[in-house]
């Protein structure tokens, strides 16, 4: 009896999920209710997870709770540490969950609503979940090795090499995309920019609190924190309208990104305990916070989406980026669908708490189903905007027109009516001077959250008060992201620049953490200030550049899983990851291959600067802008240089990989697993 | 009701995780030492470089 109503309650999931779908697809005529879409993916990841997860743990990994995990086996009470399952996930989920799912569909909502969505549900069902928990298994059965040792361990040398050269490629452009998010966010908003810089002294008070005051008390300290926080957001309001210090803090791009740049290189080379341990506490916190706020806004508003479906922009001439549906809808979003950032993450510190092996279908698949459904929910805060507003705040000048008039009958035109007063109005009531070419997608979904949160209770007069929260969230986690980042890139570089010159390596000498953290600050700065300078805003530039790299990486993790299923299987299951594999490759080539070499210039960077190149030729460009030119001609270069590289890099791991499978699969190879050996778990459920 | 004081326990759980305080409790544990200002010093010294080593997340 138990077995039929299981059956039947799955029956009806499985109905209720195809039947908002369908009814999302076909809606064409009026605004559909949000809430059909949390319905229907909610659907898909309760059948994913119920079965298709079961699936791969059962027959592909034979997940043994028998087994001791390197949690069980090295326990050292530091990074080995068996750790009640939940907990790992919440730790696993705060790991994984950067501004990527956040931002990325906020931008691919300029296709519409449907597309995003079933890449983000469809993807994340079926390629992001399974790389996370094949990874996270992997890495489980390798004593928690990373991903760049799997590699050169299961593939070869060349895996290894070019495993750890494109992390450190990607981290300077995801590094650079994400300050270009913060810079566009807070270009002439003194309350957004007194606000963000409010939570520098913050932290550091909290440094110093923890450290001489009150050492240990984290929790306490992250409480008082947060109360600063808040207590900043307000202040900034007052900021603004002060005639002395709103000028100081109304601070154009450039000057924006050389402030991101000088907290960049303090952050990497100040004492951890300082600057960075504290904002990432604040942040952490201040994030799950807010994601579990807007899905309970979402739940309790059930907002309509104004946007619609489909918009005209699939045919590749979006105002927010260039390029047609495909692939770009799908480069555009990865974190959400699929990342290759979270292989890293499942093979660093998660598959060394996992207690027993059964957890790591929860913490692995079900932690990027969440992340999936976050993604989610910022699709529907970017959809709740008028559409004239959303590509009112999201277009760059350069494509729109130079003045708030222009660009306003640019976007009427394009059948999304929206006015200069509208928009003025919004404007003054968020506190802002203007909300025209605000490009990054940070205050439109800022605003799309202030939306939700209003209706949620509050009215209309807080509507400022929660856009700048929405602003200094994604600013407190994108500024942590930046710092912890800038350390690990310049660890990265010590530990390579160590070979050369032995001093350098040494991280307490003080000379070279100071060289190594300016190298790593500038590589990644110098992509910034040429987003800032772009008249294309520079997202249309970056973000698909850093999509292609994070998909990339993905492409590299699921080429060492599929390497692995070989070995434990042979052909049997290596379609589980060779199917998204296969799909990542085809967009991700075709992504690159438009990039550097599309005759369209806002699509194809070679063209873009041929064009530029004929302007200055013909003597169309007056003098003062000549150098201006040349330096966007020089950064287009460099980003087709840099997108090339991507490519190459994983062409030379996709073809050991395959030599490695087509060996193995013939026989002509030894099937050699480097697992850890079989040892009986002794942990009690109780004991976790 | 027992529900509800066991989700809270876990829930704090949670965040002593995420500020370690957990990883720092179970320092003081495997050492057998009390807390301290210093100790906590200690903790964080190698603690929290370890963990600024790893990548974060987009």
């Amino acid at each position: 009896m138990k077995k039929i109503l299981g059956r039947l309650l799955w029956a009806a999931i499985a109905a209720a999920g195809a039947f908002c779908l369908a009814g999302l697809a076909v809606d064409r005529d009026e605004p559909v209710n949000s809430i059909w879409l949390v319905i229907a993916a909610v659907c898909i990841y309760l059948i994913g997870f119920r079965f298709y997860s079961a699936f791969i743990a059962a027959k592909v990994m034979a997940l043994n709770d028998q087994r001791a995990t390197p949690a069980e086996r090295l326990r050292n009470g530091h990074d080995f540490e068996p750790t009640n399952k939940w907990i790992v996930f919440g730790h696993h989920f705060a790991s994984i969950a950067g501004p990527g799912p956040l931002v990325g569909p906020t931008l691919a909502a300029q296709f519409g609503y449907l597309p995003g969505t079933l890449w983000i549900v469809i993807g994340a069902v079926l390629g992001g979940a399974v790389q996370d928990f094949i990874i996270l298994f992997c890495s489980m059965r390798r004593d928690g090795k990373s991903l760049g040792q799997m590699a050169r361990e299961e593939i070869g040398k060349v895996g290894g090499i070019t495993a750890l050269l494109t992390v450190l490629l990607i981290m300077t452009i995801l590094l650079a995309v994400v300050a270009l998010v913060v810079v566009n966010a807070l270009k002439g908003s003194p309350w957004g920019t007194f606000t963000t810089a409010a939570t520098m002294p913050i932290a550091v008070f909290m440094g110093l609190y923890l450290r001489y005051w009150r050492p240990g008390k984290v929790l306490e300290c992250s409480v008082l924190g947060f109360l600063l926080l808040m207590a900043s957001i307000f202040g900034g309001e007052w900021v603004a309208n002060s005639p002395v210090l709103g000028p100081v803090f109304t601070l154009s791009g450039i000057a924006l990104a050389a402030c991101v740049i000088i907290y960049g290189f303090m952050a990497s080379a100040l004492p951890v305990w300082l600057l960075l341990a504290p904002r990432d506490y604040l942040s952490t916190f201040v994030k799950l916070g807010v994601v579990l706020m807007l899905g309970v806004g979402i739940l309790f508003v059930r907002p309509d989406l104004e946007l619609p479906a489909l918009t005209r922009f699939t045919d590749g001439n979006g105002p927010i980026f260039a390029g047609k549906i495909f692939p770009f809808c799908f480069i555009t979003i990865a974190c959400g669908a699929i990342s290759g950032f979270h292989s890293l993450i499942s093979s660093g510190t998660t598959p060394k708490m996992i207690a027993k092996e059964s957890h790591a279908r929860p913490v692995g698949y079900g932690s990027m189903l969440i992340e999936s459904f976050v993604a989610i929910m910022a699709m529907i805060a970017a959809c709740v905007l008028q559409p004239g507003v959303f590509f009112a705040v999201n277009s760059p000048a350069g494509v729109v027109g130079a003045t708030p008039e222009a660009a306003v009958a640019t976007i009427t035109s394009w059948g999304f009516p929206v006015t200069a007063v509208e928009m003025e109005t919004l404007a003054r009531d968020v506190g802002e001077q203007t909300l025209f070419y605000r490009t990054g997608g940070a205050p439109s979904l800022a605003l799309g959250m202030a939306h939700i949160f209003v209706k949620s209770g509050g009215g209309q007069a807080l509507l400022g008060f929660w856009y700048h929260f929405a602003i200094m969230f994604e600013a407190l986690f994108i500024l942590t992201i930046i710092d912890a980042g800038t350390r690990v890139g310049r660890f990265m570089l010590q530990d390579l620049l160590g070979h050369v010159y032995k001093p350098l390596g040494r991280t307490s000498w003080m000379p070279g953490v100071i060289l190594t953290s300016a190298a790593v600050v500038l590589a990644w700065g110098y992509f910034l200030i040429q987003g800032v300078r772009d008249p294309l805003g520079g997202i249309n530039s970056l973000w698909p550049l850093f999509g292609i790299a994070n998909q990339l990486l993905a492409a590299i993790a699921l080429c060492v899983a599929t390497t692995i299923l070989i070995k434990m299987h042979g052909a049997r299951y290596m379609w589980i990851t060779c199917a998204p594999l296969a799909w990542l490759l085809v967009i991700c080539f075709t992504a690159g291959w438009q990039k550097i070499f599309s005759p369209h210039p806002r699509v194809g960077f070679l063209a873009q600067a041929s064009e530029l190149s004929a302007s200055l030729a013909a003597g169309a460009i007056p003098a003062a802008k000549v150098s201006e030119v040349n330096a966007l001609i020089f950064n287009n270069r460099l980003d087709a240089v840099v997108c090339g590289i991507f490519l190459v890099l994983v062409t030379t791991i996709l073809i050991d990989s395959i030599k490695l499978w087509a060996g193995l699969l013939r026989g002509r190879r030894e099937s050699k697993l480097v697992e850890a050996p079989f040892i009986v778990s002794t942990l009690r459920a109780e004991d976790i | 009701m027992k529900r509800l004081r066991q989700l809270g326990r876990f829930f704090m759980r949670l965040l002593r995780e995420l500020s370690d305080e957990g990883a720092y409790r179970r320092h003081l544990l495997r050492h057998g030492r009390n807390h301290s200002k210093r100790e906590w010093q200690h903790f964080c010294e190698h603690h929290l470089t370890a963990k600024y080593r790893r990548t974060k997340c987009c």
